[in-house]
């Protein structure tokens, strides 16, 4: 059916192609007075792209001046083979959606005449960019150095986007001259090798005028634009590198395969996006949930206040790399130090802890007394009375310490925190769904004072925990205590295990609890608090004294990560591998497939995270910038 | 009914002009003990002879080990998370999917006999093994089944009889085994379960285990339905089998299952049924034979006289449509309207009947109809509702309606209703695969499509 209407629309495009060479010849002949004139302007216009069209009060902005050489890295990714050598990419190739893109494609292919990549990278190839008004009006433009190219594009859209009500072909106005073409909800334009595609007229005309006459009033020119584009400009280490790949590859003879693309810039000017309505719950003063302040609190508060957003998306064959970045002022902190640091100090994450087989780690930089005790200005009234009501609990588990003064307080401020696979193979009984270990690392402001009470309470806590579980049939858990070498000297630990009913004792399939033995550890001013006393144990055995370790103030800088997050792919597939039989469980009952079914759908989900290799995201503030880049690598 | 002829009416069918063996028919006998079939299914079977049709329900087909497989691991995946409501799902899918229906629907009527709820038994494990004990035994020996049953430790938790000391006999599990499992009301006295009581004394569950505590146990002398002897709980189940009223007690029961609610046949008119049920020492899989291969069982006293219980009616239609769709819904919807599997109402296991409807179950019954085939997870043999009726050559409203009442209806539709829906299908206009849903929706939703 698909194919039948594709034909009929082929048929109609054909048909206007021929009407608008055979009838028209005469409008295409300027003379030459017109068309100096007119390259005039397109240089004009070149020079300052696609922004150049958009008026200044444009909300949010976002454009690809390197979309073929995005497409290239794409088809010449190594990785290209092995995914279509998946058997779930073979079954697609058979399947009849797939059918029918070919079909579109092929069609699109043989109106352009020319390949899909070379079409996209020729009608790209001085950019394509989107703007958002405040209104909401949208325009898309397109610029090419072949207008015949654009030309027989256009001719495309216009057979296939939807018509008014009742119209089988576009209604054509003018405007300055320009033949304007009216859609069911769209107006599009072409000017020579500029395509404009736009939701409301008033934008349209507008962009229209500067696609004619362009001026100094645009988007441009804007100081909040160009602050965007200069800090959005590629490090001059990438852009070296990538020219030296390429002028290699010259050298050689080689195909210059590309290194690096700029897949999106994109601009927003928050004040204006403020009137479309994005965000502003997020944005609010004061959060409702403790968790969001706590992970996301200063870079909202940052956004609060700065005029603008800046975002990249860049490509390359071992990554994909977003950017975000805005102005940042100190004097915009307050009251959130307890994320920014003092105004004395950098607010520094510790690094990373690095372990075999890990599957993530966090570290970051976080006052979690100052935060607790500053909930009143920071959190909705709602939050804080709920964390009124765990204060009062927790001070009481404390033996009536202050939870946010000295217990919150005792310790410093950099947090760490590491996830594992598990290695069950050995360990009987062996849980049938299983978890990875993870753990959170303080670094205590005074250990002789601390370690004890929060021993205490971890022993409490256990007992605790063995109360409940004995009214809910639960497993029960043993304590103990043992002692290591670390690095630090030597650690102790306070373990805790679940004991095995007699039947349970050899079980592969015990309950998910016998992922758990609860640890804590102490090593010098390091307090480990793990999911397992493995994990403990070499977390506290690679444990080095505070001095010696990165995030010692003396020694940070101010740019410096605030917030780390790592994600090991490879980690997270063995995960998942060891609990396939569980994922192919669910996938059964929530789609009622065969097994067969759902394990080729579990295998691709694994095959997938198979062609990845990391995944990290940090967080940067300096005096003037806040940058929160994120790096999805791909394998080689 | 008194004017019935017993002798004719529990002889095998044998077609003739006034009652031919056609689709009909061939749906009414899968609708009843199969749980549904699709059309391949049902014409296939009209290729056999009734009796062939109804013989090949007992027979484990050659892919019924692998499903058995596939199904047990599916079980075994969703008791790591020890939710009794995923469990459920798990058997939906078994019900919807399995190759032996008849065995997997004599389980869900062993689990309405012997009514266990996850709701005070609370652990997804001891229901699965009472699950497996039912669907091991569902065409098999009544007598081992009882016998099990009597030691299952989600039974006997969920009867208050996990602790049976000899100083307090606890007579709930005495009388639900004479009252709801094996003699019905009347055929015992008070008496007799205070004496039946003292044989299972001892008995107890430790660890999720049955075990016989003998200290606990009051070996003394009982007297058990005037029979005398120092019984413990196996000889007890033993002797309350060999009452004569066991095999009436339960031939009333499979009629009410598989033929008819109402109205209410007599002792004699049952007695062929409950005969072969003891000739043949209480073996179940003859005597449902017989009453599925009845002249009664394909007469117009048996076609469309019962109200589908909300498990015959989703699973139905999910098996007449190659179906498949989220399990977990339909697991928790058919809690919603009154049959949610391993949550039965109390010991007395489900009422049936006309106790399955009422307005509110009747608009959940529309609603868990409307949320699957909205859900996009939801497929007829693969693909689309539209692809699926195309590739058995219906395509357009009228041949869908047509095709849905052969599969869905006990009961042919009057045109006005056909009309109607047609209609309805035509008003969505643009989107084929949306009206035909519609048109789906509407006769699964009609009061025809409540009966079989």
């Amino acid at each position: 059916m698909l194919a039948q209407v594709f034909r009929t629309r082929l048929a109609i495009v054909a048909c206007i192609v021929a009407a608008t060479s055979i009838g028209l010849p005469a409008d295409l002949v300027a003379n030459d007075r017109e068309a100096a004139d007119r390259e005039a302007t397109d240089r004009e216009i070149a020079e300052a792209g696609i922004a150049g069209l958009f008026p200044r009060s444009i909300a949010a902005f976002a454009k690809c001046d390197d979309l073929g050489n995005a497409v290239q890295i794409v088809l010449n990714h190594p990785l290209r083979n092995r995914i279509e050598a998946l058997p779930a990419y073979q079954a697609a190739t058979a399947s009849a959606g797939y059918a029918n893109a070919k079909l579109a494609i092929a069609g699109f292919e043989n109106t352009m005449q020319m390949s899909l990549p070379e079409a996209l990278d020729r009608l790209s190839d001085r950019g394509i960019g989107i703007g958002v008004e405040p209104s909401g009006g949208v325009g898309l433009v397109m610029q090419s150095s072949d207008v015949a190219a654009m030309e027989k594009f256009r001719n495309l859209l216009l057979a296939f986007l939807p018509k008014k009500d009742g119209d089988i072909s576009a209604e054509q106005k003018t405007y300055r001259g320009v033949p304007v073409y009216l859609l069911k909800d769209l107006i599009l334009v072409q000017v020579d090798g500029t395509l404009l595609i736009c939701n409301q007229r008033d934008l349209g005309k507008v962009i229209i005028d500067r696609m004619l006459e362009p001026d100094d009033n645009s988007l441009a020119q804007a100081p909040n634009y160009l602050a965007s584009c200069a800090e959005l400009a590629p490090a001059e280490s990438q852009a070296a590198e990538s020219l030296a790949a390429e002028s290699q590859a010259a050298a050689d003879d080689r195909p210059v395969t590309p290194q690096n693309a700029r897949l999106i810039s994109a601009y927003v000017d928050l004040q204006a996006a403020g009137k479309l309505g994005w965000a502003n719950d997020a944005l609010k003063e004061k959060q409702d949930d403790f968790g969001a302040e706590v992970i996301f609190g200063g870079v909202l508060s940052n956004l609060r206040q700065t005029s603008r957003l800046s975002l990249s998306l860049d490509l390359s064959p071992s990554d994909i790399r977003l950017r975000l970045a805005s102005p940042h002022q100190r004097d915009w902190e307050p009251p959130r130090e307890y994320y920014f640091g003092e105004a004395s100090a950098a607010a520094v994450a510790p690094p990373l802890i690095e372990l075999n087989d890990r599957l993530f780690a966090l570290s970051t930089h976080r006052d979690l007394s100052q935060l607790w005790l500053r909930s009143g200005d920071l959190l909705s009234d709602a939050a804080v009375d709920g964390l009124a009501k765990a204060d009062s609990q927790l001070s009481t588990f404390f033996s009536g310490k202050d939870f946010g003064e000295d217990i919150l307080g005792s310790l410093n401020s950099g947090i760490q925190i590491v996830g594992r696979v598990a290695d069950p193979s050995e360990q009987l009984p062996r849980p049938a769904i299983q978890l990875p270990e993870f753990a959170m690392q303080f670094r205590l402001k005074d250990p002789a004072e601390t370690q004890r009470e929060f021993r205490r309470v971890f022993q409490s806590f256990i007992g605790f925990l063995n109360v409940v579980g004995a009214m809910n049939g639960n497993p029960q858990m043993d304590l103990g205590m043992e002692t290591v070498k670390g690095s630090s000297g030597v650690a102790q630990l306070v373990t805790s295990s679940f004991v095995a009913g007699e039947d349970e004792r050899e079980s592969t399939a015990a309950p998910i609890q016998f992922n758990f033995s609860p640890t804590l550890g102490f090593a010098g001013d390091v307090m480990v608090l793990s999911s397992t006393t493995d994990l403990a144990k070499d977390l506290v055995a690679m444990t080095h004294p505070s001095a010696s370790q990165k995030n010692d103030l003396g020694a940070s800088q101010r740019n410096d990560p605030n917030t780390v997050l790592g994600i090991n792919a490879s980690a997270s597939q063995t995960i998942l591998k060891a609990n396939q039989d569980q994922l192919i469980a669910s996938n059964m009952l929530s789609k009622g497939q065969t097994r067969d079914e759902a394990a080729a759908e579990i295998g691709l989900l694994l095959e997938g995270v198979g062609l990845l290799k990391d995944f990290r995201v940090d967080l940067r503030f300096d005096d003037q910038r806040m940058v929160l880049s994120a790096d999805l690598g791909v394998q080689p | 009914m008194r004017a019935v002829d017993a002798q004719w009416a529990w002889s095998p069918y044998v077609p003739s002009a006034g009652a031919p063996w056609d689709r009909r028919r061939a749906a009414h006998l899968y609708r009843r003990a199969g749980l549904g079939a699709d059309a391949p299914t049902l014409d296939a079977a009209l290729r056999m002879t009734p009796a062939e049709v109804v013989d090949s329900l007992f027979r484990a087909g050659p892919d019924a080990d692998r499903f058995d497989r596939s199904a047990a691991a599916l079980a075994n995946a969703t008791l790591a998370f020890n939710d009794p409501k995923r469990l459920s799902a798990a058997w939906v899918y078994r019900l919807a999917f399995t190759p032996e229906p008849l065995r997997e629907n004599m389980t869900l009527f062993w689990h309405g006999h012997f009514a266990t709820s996850a709701d005070k038994v609370d652990d997804a494990k001891l229901m699965w093994r009472q699950n497996e004990l039912l669907r091991r035994h569902a065409l098999g020996d009544f007598k081992e089944l009882a016998q099990r049953i009597a030691q299952d430790p989600a039974m006997l938790i969920y009867l208050d009889s996990a602790i049976n000391r000899k100083a307090h006999p606890n007579e709930n599990f005495a009388r639900e085994l004479m009252e709801l499992f094996c003699l019905g009301e009347g055929h015992y006295s008070e008496g007799d379960v205070l004496e039946l009581a003292r044989c299972f004394t001892g008995w107890e569950i430790k660890n999720d285990r049955f075990r016989k505590n003998r200290y606990q146990q009051d070996t003394g002398e009982k007297c058990v339905l005037g029979v005398r002897g120092k019984w413990d709980g196996e000889d007890a189940v033993d002797v309350v089998l060999q009452q004569p009223s066991v095999e009436l007690f339960l031939a009333r029961k499979w009629y009410r299952y598989f033929i008819a609610d109402e109205p209410a046949p007599s002792d004699e008119f049952l007695q062929p049924i409950a005969q072969t049920f003891r000739e043949h020492d209480l073996e179940t899989a003859p005597a449902i034979g017989q009453l599925l291969r009845s002249s009664w069982f394909f007469s117009e006293h048996a076609i469309a006289r019962k109200i589908k219980s909300p498990v015959n009616l989703v699973i139905g239609m999910l098996r007449s449509l190659s179906c498949t769709t989220n399990m977990d819904q339909v697991a928790t919807s058919l809690i919603d309207i009154g049959q949610g599997l391993f949550y039965p109402p109390n010991v007395k296991g489900w009422e049936g009947g006309r106790d399955w409807i009422n307005s509110s179950t009747l608009l959940g019954r529309s609603n868990l109809f409307a949320k699957i085939l909205d859900d996009k997870t939801t497929r007829f043999g693969g693909t689309t509702l539209a692809g699926y009726l195309a590739s058995l050559d219906k395509h357009d409203a009228q041949a869908a309606i047509d095709f849905f009442e052969s599969l869905l209806l006990a009961v042919p539709l009057d045109g006005e209703t056909k009309r109607d829906l047609l209609q309805a299908a035509e008003q969505i206009g643009g989107d084929f695969e949306r009206s035909l849903r519609a048109v789906l929706h509407g006769i699964v939703s009609l009061p025809q499509c409540q009966i079989a």
